[in-house]
């Protein structure tokens, strides 16, 4: 698309929670995607039937066929929708890519820290977690960054192993198992 | 009717302070569990049930009773200040609650759902306390097909609720249901959606979603947030008090929603976050600005809040007259009284009717100290306000997981929750609404449920659908429900078009 003299239409930035004519577009095409998959695909491969029920309404997989066709009907009638706003205003708008970039690595602090939980359980963990989490989100005091990765999973883990009696997961790399073993103080810290 | 002689009596079997003690005790313990994200009511009185074992009845039952109350309104203070619902009562408090703290109303917010949640909890308890014994023989009225009835009544709520476009909206929803039916399928056991997990075949519990929901999309946008400003930035301030004119221009909103969430509350296996929804619903619909509904709305936070505490009483009705809990928490509590040797069921009116009133007056009681320490709650809520967001969130992220760990102490739900998160996130970035979600994932069971149980005890006819008057108003109620949503939806869609026009 371009304006009357031949330039081309900049799309404008806009904010990360101002949906754009192209995403609505993009959402549309995958939630579609999910419908017809879940009816296609998943239903018949991850609900189990029994023979006798199998085409009443009182089968397993009665309600969950209903869901992906309805999502499947609602999702083409927004893709049909989205195309049209789409081809009929000029001016698309479109979210920076820093923004997206900076929400995925959020995202990937997330799935980081369930995977440090795995490995190294889920105290240490979370001390690096929120260490992370307050440095990416812009806080550079190291002083207050390591107090708090400190303390808050230190009263978290004596709420919830020494008071209401939840048991931590255990870890792969059994760090806290050996500095149990070598260390008294830390007994109980995963 | 009343008897206002046993009534007497019964004050004489509360007013100690042994039983005040305990009373108060329960509300300090409820109002903590409320506020810890992944402690639940149901965790917080069977941790305190061995306790009961030494005491008296009236104590036992003032303890349980106090954290009962509590807890349903502790859950509101993290949805109102951080999006999330301490307990899944509070999930349709977030939706108006957290915008408003945003606004540096926090104060108000917070004030509006303390004090909705006791009128409510007043309300309702007279309610149940007067109607005892109709409110009982009424809830024994109630099958499959016509609490089918009343939830599809209460689905109707997804369209109210899905903001600027009706089709987004039903498009959660439909994604809610499908959530919901992860596990193992309610009448024949069949695993559904678990891919050979074990851990999923309880399927998604509701806190899981729920955190997930509001609370990560919420981390990872304030964090862009953050880091672009660099400044410390400030969730806001408490901001001014709710006046007295306030509260009081929402007494049709309390009433409404008080109804609709006692009539919830009676009947068994619905619980407070249905009611919840109802509430904010119904709040919604009679509301002179429906378009603020979403967006920091004091009357929705009144609705949502007055509908889950109004649960409380009337709830009671069918565990104590007919020996049929209302749902987990109110099992438990039977099960209190079982131990203290009073069993509940129509004989228990006989044989211990003072205890029976002396049952509702310590809700009184409970309610009245919910206030004092809610009010101490909110006082000390201005903390969270005056903590940066570069520090608040990292927090609230770790709170959020172990929170969601400790419900059933598995990774899966704290994986399950950062998936349905990062799917909430890239819906709230679409515009697709979280509240329809959350509806559908609540309700959705309980629809499949009692569907499929009707459908089991006609032979598959529908007609048992339209056999009673109660399931007939239900559904007649739930079609003009909907009509009018679609209506309103499609007149707002017209104004905003002219609008647009004339910009």
């Amino acid at each position: 698309m371009s304006h009357d003299d031949g330039t081309a239409i900049q799309p404008a930035a806009v904010d990360l929670e101002t949906p754009t004519r192209r995403g609505d577009v993009i959402a549309a095409a995958l939630c579609l995607i999910a419908g017809l998959g879940g009816y296609f695909v998943v239903v018949p491969f991850a609900v189990y039937v029994p023979q006798q029920f199998a085409g009443t309404a009182n089968s397993p997989a009665f309600l969950p066929n209903v869901m992906f066709i309805l999502l499947a009907a609602l999702s083409a009638l927004y893709l049909v929708q989205s195309i049209i706003i789409y081809q009929r205003e000029a001016a698309q708008g479109r979210t920076p890519g820093a923004d997206w970039a900076l929400a995925g690595g959020t995202a990937l602090i997330c799935i980081g820290y369930i995977f440090a939980i795995h490995m190294i359980g889920m105290t240490l963990a979370s001390a690096l977690a929120v260490a992370a989490t307050t440095f990416y989100f812009g806080e550079r005091r190291p002083m207050l960054i390591a107090t708090i990765a400190v303390i808050l999973p230190m009263l978290l883990w004596y709420f919830f192993v020494k008071i209401a009696y939840i048991l931590f997961p255990s870890s792969w790399l059994g760090i806290m198992d050996w500095l149990e073993a070598a260390l008294p103080f830390t007994h109980g810290l995963v | 009717m009343v008897d206002f002689d046993v009534l007497l009596q019964s004050l004489s079997l509360i007013l100690h302070w042994k039983v005040l003690a305990s009373c108060f005790a329960g509300v300090v313990w409820g109002m903590f569990v409320g506020v810890t994200p992944g402690l639940t009511g149901i965790m917080a009185v069977v941790i305190a049930l061995p306790l009961t074992f030494f005491m008296d009845p009236q104590s036992a039952i003032a303890l349980l009773l106090g954290i009962y109350v509590t807890a349903i309104y502790g859950g509101s203070v993290t949805a109102i200040m951080i999006a999330t619902p301490g307990t899944p009562n509070a999930a349709a408090t977030v939706l108006d609650g957290y915008p408003l703290a945003r606004q540096g109303k926090a104060r108000q917010a917070l004030e509006m759902a303390l004090y909705a949640s006791f009128t409510a909890g007043i309300l309702s308890t007279v309610v149940a306390l007067v109607i005892f014994p109709i409110v009982a023989t009424f809830a024994l009225e109630f099958g499959a097909a016509e609490v089918f009835a009343v939830i599809v009544f209460s689905i109707t709520i997804i369209a109210g609720v899905s903001g600027e476009s009706l089709l987004k909206g039903l498009i959660a929803a439909a994604f809610g249901f499908l959530i919901a039916m992860i596990g193992q399928d309610p009448i024949h056991g069949s695993s559904r959606f678990t891919f050979g997990v074990h851990d999923f075949q309880a399927g998604m519990h509701i806190l899981t979603l729920l955190v997930g929901l509001f609370t990560i999309p919420e981390i990872i946008v304030r964090g862009v947030e953050a880091y672009k400003s660099r400044d410390t930035v400030s969730v806001g301030d408490m901001g001014p008090r709710m006046s007295l004119r306030q509260f009081m221009s929402y007494w049709p909103t309390y009433l409404r929603s008080t109804a609709g969430g006692s009539l919830l509350g009676a009947l068994p296996g619905l619980g407070g976050s249905p009611a919840a929804f109802l509430g904010y619903f119904l709040a919604q619909r009679f509301s002179k600005k429906p378009e603020e509904f979403g967006h920091g709305s004091l009357e929705g936070v009144a609705g949502a809040e007055a509908g889950n505490n109004s649960v409380c009483g009337p709830a009671l009705v069918p565990m104590m007259s007919l020996g049929i809990p209302g749902d987990t928490t109110t099992a438990v509590l039977m099960g209190a009284l079982v131990i203290h040797g009073l069993n509940p069921g129509p004989m228990l009116f006989e044989t211990a009717p003072d205890f029976i009133y002396s049952v509702f007056l310590l809700l009184f009681v409970a309610l009245v100290f919910l206030l004092f320490v809610g009010t101490g709650v909110i006082r000390m809520a201005k903390w969270v306000v005056r903590m940066p967001t570069q520090i608040l969130f990292p927090v609230v992220l770790i709170l959020a997981t172990y929170g969601t760990y400790a419900v059933r102490g598995t990774m899966v739900d704290v994986m399950s929750m950062y998936a349905v998160g990062f799917l909430g996130f890239l819906l709230r970035v679409q515009k697709i609404p979280a509240a329809p979600f959350a509806i559908a994932f609540i309700l959705g069971p309980l629809f499949e449920n009692e569907l499929r149980k009707a459908l089991i005890i006609s032979g598959g006819s529908l007609d048992i659908f339209f056999s009673s008057k109660i399931s007939i108003s239900f559904l007649a109620l739930a079609v003009l429900s909907a009509g009018a949503t679609v209506y309103l939806h499609w007149k707002l869609k017209g104004t905003k078009a002219a609008k647009i026009i004339s910009d």
